[in-house]
């Protein structure tokens, strides 16, 4: 048997002619799975936001946790005094809670599919984001169902509505979409949760091996011992395929059971049947315009500019805009056919939408879901901006929250009796309750990425082993032998 | 339970007869404990009138009509409020054919009043304040609800109650026109008729049956509502 | 027959498979050598057995477990409280369609993520052999063999470039860290169940006042009434008015006395103590208690105030008019006129 040299992947020969190693600099500077770095070097770069944290961070870890303090301190007011501090009113019962719930339930889609669906598909820009997709979605979720909560007449009750056994001598009703949703969200933030640990098993090893101290000793316990031998590799495998392709319809699911609380009812524009689909394609939307923030975020603020690259951005924008696409479909259907069909109560709330006093809200999410998108995110250029990225994807995110407003305080205004039409005012404390479960979102994952590592440095490692490049002609083109 | 024979229990009104006092509110508050808002409360929407007159007005002026349409829970069959309760507050009973909520169950989701297409139903955004000598009226025989809760109108469940434990114990059936409740028993111009439609001889299957007057509140959603309205005058205007 | 376990540490796939046939050569089976490495490698590339792996069985049977429980939820609830909503059948069909999908990927999800835990044997109480520089790139291989055969093993890896040779390191020494921890895990966990159950359970109980179970509209949780002003709405029954005596008082005479004291031992006793003086046996039960009869406070009302409180209640005391007729409660106030102190 030959015996090679034993060189390390990242130590592999240039090309000899001047073209070729052009073409390789080329390629090295542009796809991370052509670009193998010492890996002892990408660690550096992984924990350095666990090492040491700026001036910066600090300030923002404060105000954000202000601002959730504010939004207990709110919460706890609200119990004591009743619902009756809020705007919520006859007929709109339901208004900015159930908008946060469904808009944070969104947002949380995007992450599982880009780490289930895209490696179900063997899309292979997703190996350095697909832990940061993955991150938002569960702390996306579990503010989320902090909502359910809030909203309750009788919040501390809330304990009615688990199915285990008791001694009330009753079980909820799963007639109720509303047990549908819990169903579902637990299963989805619970498998999420599991999803991401499993894939993070490797990654923990790793900060395992180089970290010292009490650091290791913690690391040494959540890796769970783990080696890296063949049966462990298979096993996480199988693990990960199961979840894989078992997540993808909870996804689907999920957020179509959500929209079942509105199609269900009765009222005028919630009694859609294309709400499930229009719903699912919302959120992924929504979830990609967020994952996109997180992403242009991580990269400027963790220095990320090795992992994250123009062709994710670049990714991520097509995705962006396809959705969009497929979102504008959705909704005319939606649009479509109360308008075709003149029913009385339609027609009002219609009419509301484009000349009344919803107005504003209507224009402004079809700008931002639909113009903007379609307008700019053709362009390759304009996707890998990243302070364009951003600009369009906190469009699409308040574009997608005004879209929910809209189903829910603005169609519940209007109803089939003429007397039972009226407003949502928006007062003071959901508006703490709101600005607080944002800042919890961005309070968990700031403070998730000092002590995990936010990219799944196995993922890319494996992707680098497995890509190369081929001479076709006069070219050197990347290629990639598939690994099963 | 005590077996009670199955009944039909439906609400008539003739919009004819009704003058639109309001007498029928008044009652429904003092007997069931329902709390008076404050003027603030009134204002952001969220009075409590069981049964409610709507009120429209029809007409340029100078010959303007209003029309008076009292509105109370329809107890539908097929009641859109009664599946989407996630804690089993609302549920139907088979027997008396009403809509039943279960007030110490209810922990206020609000997602029967979103799926009501009548939006009878009202939730207890505070804590209910009777103030000064108004406790003194209260009726012991219905929960005084604390906040967080939804209630609506019950056809006086617990007068029909009474009534049928009394039959009960007298050994007879239950009379016509025994048990009202209490807006019916208040209406002056007796423009509100309680009554069992499974009995054909009640005052109101003789006055509902082959009435070419008679109408459903927006039948056609098909939730079989109990309550039974006849048209007012001049029946080529609909209400 | 000692046995060592050696651990080579190269960064090529081919160095490694070149090694695995040598090794083969020697006589060590495949099931004594692992690869370690920090990313998968295909079995085929480095020319060993495709391991076997019951999760994806144990993912089945854990999607089974969901079927179940998702039946249990929805028709197990349904047939256990058939109550009736808003015309639908006691067990209808599409929702128990949604909730038997998302208990089977609950089930299928959660047993296989808890069988690659135990497929894998994790957490790893136990030390085994390891190099932290397999998570710097390099890959792994680790032989166990008889000792004899161990110099012929290392003359194989250096022929394969291998960078470093790694020696027996596990003892199958337990880690005492991990255990602790691991164990210490379980106990809190189970200790937060345990705690929650005596809780949900209510063998300890938070008294938390939002019951609706007191109600403001039982009559006789109030005080006595107020008298009506002057010219006002006549009311039914006796009424306290300024200077005014309640109607028909019986006089205080030995036979009065004796009634009074009969009645006192029906109706009044069992509260207010057989010597009146608020001390009897459920008198703990009340917050305030029963009136000390016998006291000054009592004692100074007049007898129409009294009169009053026996007919219409007063606090938690409930009205005995059904039970003293008219002339029977002035017997009683006559027989506690004579147990002033």
């Amino acid at each position: 048997m030959a015996v090679s040299k034993d060189v390390p992947l990242w130590q592999q020969p240039v090309p000899e002619s001047a073209e070729e190693a052009a073409q390789m600099e080329h390629h090295r500077r542009v796809r991370l799975t052509l670009d193998p770095v010492a890996p002892v070097q990408a660690q550096q770069m992984i924990m350095e936001p666990m090492r040491r944290q700026t001036l910066r961070f600090y300030v923002i870890f404060v105000i954000l946790f202000g601002l959730v303090i504010t939004e207990l301190i709110t919460w706890v007011y609200q119990m004591w005094w009743g619902l009756g501090v809020t705007g919520l009113t006859r007929p709109t019962m339901w208004a900015v809670y159930i908008v946060n719930f469904v808009y944070f339930i969104g947002i949380g889609h995007a992450g599982t599919f880009i780490s289930a669906a895209l490696r179900a598909l063997k899309v292979e820009y997703r190996r350095p984001i697909s832990r940061a997709a993955e991150i938002v979605t569960v702390f996306a979720l579990a503010t989320a169902g902090t909502f359910p909560i809030i909203h309750l007449g009788r919040s501390w009750k809330f304990y009615w509505l688990l199915p285990y056994p008791n001694e009330r001598q009753i079980w909820p009703s799963y007639h109720s979409p509303l047990l549908w949703d819990l169903t579902a969200i637990l299963t989805y933030l619970s498998c999420s949760i599991l999803f991401a640990y499993i894939a993070m098993l490797p990654d923990l090893a790793m900060l395992r091996d180089r970290s010292t101290g009490r650091w290791r000793l913690f690391y040494r316990i959540l890796a769970l011992g783990w080696r890296g031998s063949e049966q462990e590799w298979h096993n996480q495998e199988t693990a990960l395929n199961v979840f894989t392709y078992a997540i993808i319809p909870v996804m689907f699911s999920v957020h179509t059971i959500v929209s079942w609380d509105f199609a269900m009812a009765l009222q005028p524009g919630w009694h859609s049947t294309v709400f499930g689909p229009y719903f699912v394609i919302g959120a992924l939307f929504s979830g990609a315009g967020a994952v996109i923030l997180a992403l242009i975020l991580l990269k400027k603020t963790l220095h990320l500019d090795y992992f994250l690259r123009d062709e994710h951005f670049n990714g991520m924008g097509i995705f962006l805009l396809l959705l969009s696409m497929a979102w504008a479909y959705f909704y005319f259907n939606d649009y479509l056919a109360p308008w075709y069909g003149k029913a009385p109560a339609d027609v009002v709330l219609y009419n509301q939408l484009s000349h009344g006093y919803a107005a504003p809200f209507w224009y402004t999410m079809l700008f931002a879901n639909i113009v903007l998108p379609w307008a700019t995110l053709w362009s390759r250029k304009i996707r890998t901006n990243l302070g364009a990225m951003f600009f369009i994807a906190l469009m699409v995110n308040v574009g997608m929250y005004i879209e929910r407003v809209i189903i829910i305080p603005i169609s519940l205004g209007v109803n089939e009796l003429p007397y039972d039409w009226g407003r949502y005012p928006l007062r003071l404390p959901e508006t703490l309750i709101t600005i607080g479960a944002f800042s919890l979102v961005g309070f968990l994952y700031i403070l998730f990425t000092r002590f995990f590592p936010i990219i799944p440095y196995w993922e890319v490692f494996e992707g680098q082993i497995v890509h190369k490049v081929q001479r076709i002609g006069k070219a050197l083109i990347p290629a990639r032998s598939e690994p099963d | 339970m005590a077996e009670f024979p199955t009944r039909k229990w439906q609400m008539m009104v003739d919009l004819d007869k009704c003058t639109g006092c309001g007498a029928c509110v008044v009652a429904c508050h003092a007997e069931n404990n329902v709390p008076i808002q404050t003027e603030q409360e009134t204002v952001r929407g969220r009075s409590m009138h069981w049964i409610r007159i709507e009120r429209y007005w029809e007409g340029e002026w100078p010959d303007v009509k209003a029309r008076y349409l009292p509105v109370m829970c329809q107890q539908c069959e097929n009641a859109p409020c009664e599946p989407v309760c996630p804690v089993y507050a609302t549920v139907h009973s088979e027997r008396e054919n009403l809509n039943l909520q279960v007030y110490n169950r209810c922990v206020g989701t609000r997602y029967c009043q979103n799926n009501d297409p009548y939006k009878v139903r009202f939730f207890n955004w505070f804590d209910p304040q009777f103030e000064g000598l108004l406790i003194n009226q209260l009726n012991p025989d219905v929960t005084v609800r604390t906040a967080g809760v939804m209630e609506k109108c019950t056809f006086c469940v617990q007068r029909i109650r009474r009534g049928e434990e009394k039959a009960l114990v007298e050994h007879r059936d239950l009379k016509d026109g025994e048990v009202t409740p209490a807006c019916v028993q208040a209406c002056p111009s007796e423009a509100l008729v309680f009554g069992d439609l499974n009995d054909p001889n009640s005052k109101i299957s003789q006055l509902t049956q082959n009435n070419q007057r008679n109408f459903r509140l927006l039948d056609e959603l098909g939730t079989k509502p109990q309550a039974i309205y006849l048209k007012a005058g001049q029946s080529n205007v609909q209400v | 027959m000692a046995e060592v376990q050696l651990l080579g540490l190269f960064y090529q796939p081919e160095s490694v498979a070149g090694a695995l046939d040598r090794l083969r050569a020697l006589g060590i089976t495949d099931d004594k050598m692992t690869v370690l490495s920090m990313a998968p490698y295909r079995p085929e590339m480095l020319g060993r057995p495709k391991p076997k792996g019951r999760v994806g069985r144990i993912a089945l049977f854990g999607a089974l477990f969901g079927v179940a429980l998702g039946l249990f939820l929805s028709v197990g609830i349904w047939l256990l409280y058939p109550l009736h909503q808003g015309g639908q059948p006691v067990v209808p069909i599409p929702p128990t369609l949604i909730v038997l999908f998302e208990c089977t990927m609950l089930g299928t999800m959660w047993s296989s993520f808890f069988g690659m835990l135990g497929e894998n044997r994790f957490p790893k109480f136990r030390k085994t052999i390891y190099d932290p520089r397999i998570t710097e790139g390099f890959i792994g291989l680790a032989v166990e063999a008889d000792r004899s055969l161990s110099d012929n093993i290392e003359s194989i890896f250096w022929d394969h470039g291998a960078h470093d040779i790694v020696h027996d390191q596990a003892a199958e020494k337990t880690d005492p860290k991990q255990r602790a921890f691991w164990l210490s895990v379980g106990g809190v966990l189970i200790a937060l169940t345990v705690i929650l159950g005596l809780f949900v359970y209510d063998i300890i109980r938070i008294p938390f006042p939002t019951n609706m179970a007191n109600q403001e509209s039982i009559a006789y949780l109030q005080g006595p009434r107020l008298a009506a002003p002057p010219d006002a709405v006549p009311v039914q029954g006796p009424v306290l008015i300024d200077g005014q005596p309640a109607t028909d008082p019986v006089p205080s005479s030995p036979d009065s006395i004796q009634r009074g004291k009969v009645l006192f031992g029906y109706s009044c006793q069992v509260c207010h103590g057989p010597n009146a003086d608020g001390k009897s046996p459920i008198a703990g039960f009340f917050n305030p208690p029963p009136a000390d009869l016998t006291s000054p406070q009592v004692q100074q009302l007049t007898d129409q105030e009294i009169y009053l409180v026996i007919t219409n209640g007063f606090g938690l005391m409930p009205s005995e008019a059904e039970v003293l007729g008219r002339e029977e409660r002035w017997d009683v106030i006559n027989y506690i006129r004579t147990l002033k102190k």
